[in-house]
């Protein structure tokens, strides 16, 4: 009975995202229109696309875990979060307006305008697709962990990342057919559920954890501690984890795109404007509760478990609609992410090749379905070796914030090269590949005060970055075409220089 | 949840025209305060001990998140780019 609660919740929140994602149902022929959902949708609908792009089904489990486990530092992704909205908001006017103007539906496409360059272009998508498809690939496996809860015993533990993979497979029949404007319509249905319901639980949790004993007194003091100097992670570490993350973010080509869909430079802003209060408190009670669950009775033994472990002291319908909050975020994830990598595999790997600029949805649309086989192919294979994909996925997350100074200098700064932006990405990753290898993530490099092998890498990236494209400027008319760019975006009807092919 | 459009500058009572420079300006003091307060090592070690690290990060997050506001209202009608 208890597994019908938790696995019917599922079905029926799975079927109202469906419905919901058929009633808008638009025919999106065009590449352009398959991969923004036509540039249309208002700054809620922006707000929450990030949000669920961004939060993750993870969230409740592996950051829970983390901040359960490890103590205070676990707030570090709510600060990172935030210094990534606070970056939306500057990024929303040149992305947006490029983004109309020039007809661009990658961040990848996005590059390739600004350097006028065909390899930064499929550098940047390959970098983006070979970073993500590990995490897509955890993000299937994560559900295991929600459908071996639900079944309450009743499901191994291996059968569940069986189930779990094979239903969040199904669910992108609707995100290939129905492309991003289907992804931003599930998106406000799914984060409605996963952080407003969610954020109501977790008061619930807030509640009982202090009515019955588990404020900060009964936390073991360790929990409560900062790396600083002396300490064995080094003085620079907190700064290095949350400097990764801000850098990293806008690197993600699904949440990337997310600033392409909506109206106007301004919708963006408003959007970010609007997610950064429902981040901020949704993010905070949920590290609060995980914090001061530590010292609740077998968290400390399974610390990754911790949003079920209080869920369950409301019973079996809690635990399903804990359940639910986790499919909710990972399906608007995963979702971004497929849909967007195989957007850009069609759009600016094959197009590219191909010199030409790809008109029809239905290239990207067979990418879409392909990469989603792929993924949900190596998340069942690999269902067994979870932690070797982790240190994957460490090492992409490591990889793809190399693209931040090519991406952000390219967009704010009008003397950044394809030279440079090439070399800076190239040597940015060999550097960071090299010192992860010795170093492993989460695992500071202690002869740098602390710094991560991400951080080591964008420091090389960064000087390569300004040293190439100032001992080795743009020819005139390539600065000049650059110039033409910045200028558009202080008029009101800029003019495109033509999309890149 | 309603976030009204900034104040264009005929409907300043002051009469004075709000410069766009300066406004940039402001944008860029705020980035700087946002990133200082959550990124600066100091502030990590100087807050690392006991309570005072938890208390840290939600006050440093709640002050960027409100400053995401104020950099709402430096938007000029009359600017189009931020």
């Amino acid at each position: 009975m208890k597994m019908a609660i938790g696995y019917g919740a599922v079905l029926a929140f799975t079927v109202l995202v469906v419905v919901v994602m058929n009633r808008a149902r638009r025919g999106d022929a065009t590449m352009s229109d398959y991969a923004t959902g036509g540039r249309s949708f208002s700054s809620w609908f922006g707000t929450m696309a990030f949000l669920n792009t961004w939060l993750a089904g993870t969230v409740f489990v592996a950051f829970a875990g983390l901040t359960a486990s490890g103590g205070v530092i676990g707030m570090y992704s709510l600060s990172y979060s935030l210094l990534s909205v606070v970056l939306m908001f500057f990024l929303g006017t040149p992305v947006n307006k490029w983004g109309r103007t020039h007809d661009l539906r990658t961040q990848a496409d996005l590059l390739g305008l600004r350097y006028n360059s065909r390899s930064v272009r499929v550098i940047a998508a390959s970098i983006g697709v070979l970073a993500s498809v590990p995490w897509v690939v955890l993000g299937m496996q994560s559900l295991g962990l929600v459908f071996s809860t639900l079944s309450f015993g009743q499901v191994s533990p291996y059968l569940a990342v069986v189930i779990g993979v094979l239903f969040i497979a199904a669910r992108q029949i609707w995100t290939v057919k129905l492309g991003t404007r289907g992804l931003i319509i599930s998106d406000m249905v799914q984060g409605l559920f996963a952080y407003g319901i969610g954020f109501l639980v977790i008061v619930g949790m807030l509640v009982w954890l202090i009515n019955n004993g588990h404020g900060f007194g009964a936390m073991a003091p360790a929990l409560l501690e900062l790396p600083g100097p002396g300490s064995p992670a080094g003085p620079l570490y907190v700064f290095s984890l949350i400097f990764t993350g801000m850098m990293g973010a806008w690197c993600w080509p699904d949440l990337f795109v997310r600033m392409f869909s909506v109206r106007t430079p301004r919708t963006v802003q408003k959007s970010a404007v609007q997610a950064a209060p429902l981040m901020f408190i949704f993010s905070a009670a949920l590290t609060t509760v995980s914090l001061l669950a530590s010292s609740v009775p077998g968290v400390s033994e399974a610390p990754d478990t911790v949003w079920f472990i209080m869920a369950g002291i409301g019973g079996a319908g809690l635990v399903a609609v804990a359940g639910v909050c986790v499919v909710a975020a990972t399906m608007g994830n995963v979702g971004a992410n497929l849909q967007a990598l195989g957007t850009q595999i069609a759009n600016d790997i094959v197009g590219a090749r191909s010199h030409q600029r790809v008109e029809s949805a239905k290239g990207a649309k067979i990418a879409v379905a392909a990469v989603t086989l792929v993924s949900a192919a190596v998340a069942l294979f690999t269902a067994h070796q979870v932690s070797g994909l982790i240190a994957i996925a460490f090492v992409s997350y490591q990889a793809i914030c190399q693209l931040a100074p090519t991406l952000l200098l390219g967009i704010f700064w009008r003397r950044g090269t394809a030279a440079a932006a090439n070399a800076a990405m190239v040597s940015g990753i060999l550097v960071a590949a090299v010192l992860e290898i010795m170093y492993p993530s989460p695992l500071s490099i202690p002869w740098l005060g602390g710094l991560t092998s991400g951080v080591a890498g964008l420091i090389v990236n960064l000087a390569v970055y300004l040293a190439v494209s100032l001992l080795k400027p743009a020819t005139a008319a390539e600065q000049h075409r650059v110039d033409a760019l910045f200028d558009d975006l202080k008029t009101k009807t800029p003019v495109s220089q033509g999309a890149p092919s | 949840m309603s976030l009204s459009a900034p104040t264009p500058d005929y409907l300043n009572p002051s009469g004075r025209k709000s410069n766009p420079e300066r406004r940039a300006r402001l944008r860029r003091a705020i980035f700087a305060f946002d990133v200082l307060i959550l990124l600066a090592p100091p502030m990590h070690w100087f807050f690392s001990g006991g309570q005072s690290a938890f208390w840290y990060f939600l006050a440093s997050n709640a002050l960027v998140t409100l400053s995401l506001f104020a950099l709402w209202k430096t938007i000029g009608t009359d600017e189009v780019t931020a």
